[in-house]
């Protein structure tokens, strides 16, 4: 079945011109779809939409077959038992005057969750490899990769039924990335994810489906295997053209700029 | 060519632990130095210590010396007179850097206006506001025009990166640190922002310290590295050298996942 399925979705903001046309996609319950596409082609709105932060101009979004309305407050109080966002800057999601503690279990109490609340809250620190320590520290006493895996913690801690994740290893060195991608794909298990990247390479690990945005519109989506082995949209094609790869250098080239 | 930055036994700690410790390495002027390491190695808070700009709970001791003035030690009055002019730098969180207030053309006018009166330029509304425009194309920002009006949260995370590079680069400093730069870029925009930093080294002779997580990027852009593990710098060479063959177990393993990840899309 469908979680969530977006229905020919326009959005514009008040201040500005449309960024979203006619968005439609599914999101299938334990499915992991990832969502890419250029800077400013819409993805962090669309999870706003789907965060209920704010209501399509047009068209609709469904959550298990029910339309997302944002005035039904107890469908609302529902529908965010089961969802948890990861924002796209840390730093302005963290509350800086609470300690890690207070803010990886806040999901915890803000769902009544008491049992166990302490160890749940350790197993999540210890699943994106941070120090035991870390809890009784505020954010700013961390590095910008360690302010990315606190907020990550925060929203697994409460075992949601639907993670959305905006940009969420961007900062983060390969080898920590390959930590949380296998953490993710773990909990991809009993879980559904809607993972917003701009690294195909990350998104190739770790999606089932994926999901190609283009100033608003989407351009090509399917198994992520099969966009992206046999690109459709001249969008995609150059996506995957121009990521960077570490160069060959050879005997006469000590240096490698001159392909900038 | 002299050095522009030089760094020698920078330690860095808190009350409690010692965080970055003997880090030494130097920039000649026109050069470029890649930072790396695993998160939590201490890039960013180098990058602060050679500022200035660490936070009160924080200490750094050792020597860090940018043209002719030591930063350690020095009061931030003295120091804010070298912001901009020697010294300017692009924060990993862009939002820390941006003033939630203030309008995206205001806030990349100010450093402007800053460069133009330091080099007898006329600073009237006309002359400050192309340099904007031209400065937000140049970090391709779409409708600059549009855009000049709107606030920090009313952008995308990746334009308000370019924002925060726009507003360093505005400076036209001579020495730019960079740090995670093009994280919140997708391949596109970060190719067009690196030629853009690579033609203001080449065109200025700016130095340039880029701290990255991403190898290709960082091989791409710079000349030497210096990778750092735990707050100590573990190997130092010329990005062929790093790159090709490293030395140091640590980096190699970074090099070996960089290569993996690689593949990873060529098996598809
Ligand atoms: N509050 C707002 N008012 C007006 N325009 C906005 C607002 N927020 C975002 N936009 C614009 O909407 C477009 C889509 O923004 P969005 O944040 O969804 O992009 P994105 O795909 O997440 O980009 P990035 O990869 O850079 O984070 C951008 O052009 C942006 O400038
Ligand atoms: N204000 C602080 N108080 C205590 N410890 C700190 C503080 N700031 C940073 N640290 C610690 O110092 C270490 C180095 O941090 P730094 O921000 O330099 O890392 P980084 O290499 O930039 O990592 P990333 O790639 O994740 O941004 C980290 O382990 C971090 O937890
Ligand atoms: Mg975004
Ligand atoms: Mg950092």
């Amino acid at each position: 079945m469908n979680l969530l399925e977006l229905n020919k979705v326009c959005f514009s903001y008040t201040r500005g011109n449309k960024v979203l046309n006619e968005v439609s996609f599914s999101v299938a319950s334990g499915r992991t779809v990832g969502l890419v596409g250029e800077s400013g082609s819409g993805k962090s709105t669309i999870l706003k939409l789907l965060m209920g932060l704010a209501k399509p101009s047009s068209g609709a979004i469904q959550f298990e077959g029910a339309p997302l309305d944002i005035g039904n407050r107890i469908l609302m109080k529902g529908y965010r038992r089961a969802v948890q966002p990861v924002f796209q800057d840390p730093y302005s999601s963290l509350d800086p005057r609470q300690k890690v503690r207070s803010i990886i279990s806040e999901p915890l109490n803000s769902l009544g969750i008491a049992d166990q609340n302490a160890s749940r809250v350790k197993r999540a620190l210890a699943a994106v490899d941070l120090p035991e320590d870390a809890i009784d520290r505020y954010p700013s006493a961390f590095s910008g990769g360690q302010r990315q895996r606190i907020a990550i913690a925060r929203a697994i801690v409460s075992e949601p039924r639907l993670i959305l994740a905006d940009e969420v290893v961007s900062a983060l060195d390969l080898s920590t990335q390959v930590r949380i991608v296998e953490l993710f794909r773990e909990i991809a298990s009993q879980t559904t994810l809607l993972f917003v990247s701009h690294d195909l390479a990350v998104v190739a690990a770790l999606c089932d489906e994926i999901v190609i945005l283009e100033r608003g519109t989407v351009v090509e989506a399917g198994s992520t295997r099969s966009v992206l082995a046999n690109p459709q949209h001249t969008y995609t094609r150059s996506l995957l053209d121009s990521i960077p790869r570490i160069p060959e250098w050879d005997q006469t080239h000590d240096n490698v700029r001159s392909d900038l | 060519m002299s050095d522009l930055l030089t760094v020698v036994d920078l330690s860095i700690r808190t009350a409690e632990k010692e965080l970055v410790k003997n880090v030494s390495f130097s920039l000649p002027e026109g050069a470029r130095m890649g930072l790396i390491g695993e998160s939590g190695s201490g890039k960013s808070l180098t990058a602060l210590a050679a500022t200035g700009l660490l936070p009160p709970a924080i200490t750094a001791s050792g020597s860090v010396i940018i043209g002719a003035q030591e930063i350690i030690g020095t009061p931030d009055q003295a120091l804010n007179r070298m912001r901009g002019s020697d010294v300017a730098v692009v924060f990993q969180e862009p939002l820390t850097a941006l003033d939630p207030l203030m309008k995206i053309g205001d806030q990349i006018g100010w450093p402007v206006r800053r460069r133009f009166r330091r080099e007898g330029q006329t600073t009237n509304r006309e002359a400050v506001r192309n340099e904007v425009l031209s400065l937000m194309e140049q970090v391709r920002l779409p409708e600059p025009k549009l855009m000049l009006n709107r606030y920090p949260h009313e952008i995308s995370g990746g334009q308000r990166q370019r924002v925060a590079i726009a507003m360093a680069v505005a400076c036209r400093p001579k020495l730019l640190i960079a740090d995670e730069p093009t994280t919140a870029l997708d391949v596109t925009t970060q190719a067009e922002v690196l030629k853009l930093l690579d033609g203001l080294v080449r065109d200025y002779g700016m130095s340039l310290l880029f701290i990255s997580h991403d190898l290709p990027v960082v091989a791409s852009i710079v000349d030497d590295v210096t990778v750092l593990r735990l707050g100590e710098v573990v190997e130092q060479g010329t990005t062929r050298q790093v790159f090709e063959a490293p030395s140091n177990p640590y980096s190699q393993g970074l090099m070996e996942a960089a290569r993996t990840f690689d593949s990873y899309l060529q098996d598809i």
